[in-house]
């Protein structure tokens, strides 16, 4: 090291996740069972009412799960997804306020 | 689905997850603050997306992978980084890199980190755990630099690794409490021994800053959550306003001047232990009482401080988390010479403050049935504690002399984390 140069220890993360594939979008709606995760934030429940009543008049959807968190901080529990993913053919989940 | 205002926070997690290119459906923000007919226009404008994002085939490779997303570093020890430049250049990089908190730092040298470590007895490849949002690898080489960075002297690092495996423990939920828009920070409470031999302060001015220990070992723990855990305001972090104690907050109890037995022998440690506690809070509130001189009297006033419509914590309180009250010494004096002791001070605050429902109900942070098994809701007039149980409030001595004492609620799910302080170089 010279005197103008610094040599510096990265304080930072350096991790570095491999991308996964993403789930095949399933062919249709039509049939299909949908799960809606609400964030439990004031008003998600209000959208996701819409969304559901939607998702079933207008695009085919025969059956809606829902599940409201505890908290909007914390994730959804691991067990709860699984019972999510048995339940259904799709989800979705928001981060929102 | 994504209100337009945390577009960037859905991004990163989305890549820490593995899943970059999970389809995402942007709509307004915010959705919270409108009206239900404003709330239903929102959701019929989005609803084809929603559609269109499960059902089109938006994957480039359609094979369902089984497999857990895998992170790694390229090696257990930190990079290194070659800075042209002098100590003002190189701060000027590190700013630039997003490694500080905008205050100048102490570029983390070879040299000094190798000093830092040596303050302790672990090795610089262990790895204490990953820090959420985004999973980072803490490694006790990386907490050093970050140390190094906020002005440490090698003899804190002991206190700085403590308090990193406290905001580790899975009750602290440092993933949601970094990020919230509630705009918590940690603060970092030192009892036993440790705090007089490093000068951590728990008397006159401890809270704010210019005694260096305090500072610099509550800021080492903000750098690290910000470089490992990658709690950045330009990213996950999305506190609507947060306060200074997002920079550094850090004092120990005052336990020369404190009437009763300190905090930590109260919690079954041994006298010269020393522990960390670790809570993410909401702010400093301050109590002024300089007429009542009873102690019962200081309580009073207290405990009327806290009937606060606009602190979240009664609407959070089902949570189980803590409420620190840092009584100065003189309050507490007068406290104790009234025949209270710890027990009987926290058990006082539980019974007294409260407020009711009527109040509590529609504002803050209320939801339905959050109370549900701890209030009965339907009774408009009965009474919503501060905290679920005696045993959650974190009463400690603390400040100089003088009149003012404060409380600090915890944030949304934090229940705080203690952690013996080992380690000792």
């Amino acid at each position: 090291m010279n005197q103008d140069t610094i040599t510096v220890v990265n304080p930072a993360a350096e991790d570095v996740t491999e991308p996964l594939a993403l789930a095949p979008r399933i062919a249709s709606l039509r049939g299909a069972r949908v799960a809606l995760i609400d964030n439990s934030k004031h008003n998600a429940d209000r959208f996701l009412d819409v969304i559901a009543n939607l998702l079933v008049s207008d695009h085919g959807v025969a059956k809606i799960e829902r599940y409201r968190k505890v908290s909007a901080s914390v994730p959804t529990p691991p067990e709860t997804l699984r019972r999510l993913l048995d339940a259904s053919d799709a989800a979705v989940h928001g981060v929102a306020d | 689905m994504v209100t337009e205002a945390f577009q960037g926070a859905a991004a990163a997690r989305a890549a820490v997850l593995g899943l970059p290119e999970h389809p995402r459906v942007i709509v307004e923000h915010p959705l919270a603050s409108r009206t239900p007919s404003e709330v239903e226009k929102v959701a019929v404008a989005a609803v084809a997306r929603i559609a269109a994002g499960l059902s089109r085939e938006t994957a480039p490779r359609a094979d369902r992978s089984a497999r857990a997303a895998s992170s790694s570093t390229t090696s257990a020890r930190a990079q290194r980084r070659d800075i042209a430049g002098d100590f003002v250049v190189a701060n000027g990089v590190l700013e630039e890199l997003g490694w500080t908190d905008g205050l100048p730092v102490i570029p983390p040298t070879e040299a000094l980190v190798s000093a830092m470590l040596s303050g302790a007895t672990r090795a610089p490849e262990e790895v204490l755990g990953r820090m959420e949002p985004l999973q980072g690898t803490v490694t006790v080489e990386k907490v050093a630099a970050n140390a190094v960075m906020a002005g440490c002297r090698p003899e804190y690092f002991p206190v700085v690794l403590a308090s990193v495996r406290a905001v580790l423990q899975p009750a602290f939920n440092v993933g949601s409490t970094a990020c919230t828009t509630g705009g918590s920070a940690p603060l970092i409470i030192v009892n036993g021994p440790i705090a007089q031999r490093l000068g951590i302060s728990g008397g006159t001015a401890c809270f704010g800053g210019n005694i260096k220990a305090n500072a610099t070992i509550g800021r080492a723990l903000r750098l690290v959550m910000r470089n490992i855990g990658g709690a950045k305001p330009d990213g996950m972090e999305k506190s609507t306003q947060a306060w200074p104690g997002k920079i550094a907050c850090c004092f120990a109890e005052n336990e020369a001047r404190s009437p009763w037995e300190p905090f930590h022998v109260e919690r079954g440690y041994a006298a010269d232990t020393s522990i960390v506690t670790v809570v993410a809070t909401r702010g400093i509130y301050s109590v002024t009482e300089g007429v009542q001189t009873s102690g019962q009297g200081v309580l009073e006033t207290l405990v009327a401080s806290m009937r606060y419509v606009g602190s979240p914590i009664y609407h959070q309180m089902h949570n189980g988390i803590p409420l620190i009250v840092a009584l100065c010494p003189e309050h507490a004096e007068e406290i104790a010479r009234a025949g209270f002791d710890r027990r009987a001070v926290r058990e006082f605050i539980y019974a007294h403050a409260r407020m009711p429902v009527r109040v509590l109900r529609d504002r803050g942070y209320y939801a339905p049935d959050a109370w549900k098994g701890l209030v009965d809701e339907s009774d408009p007039d009965a009474m919503v504690p501060i905290v679920k149980s005696p045993d959650r409030i974190i009463l400690v001595v603390a400040g100089g002399d003088g009149r003012h004492s404060s409380w600090m609620p915890a944030w949304g799910v934090c229940q705080g984390a203690t952690e013996i302080i080992r380690d000792v170089g």
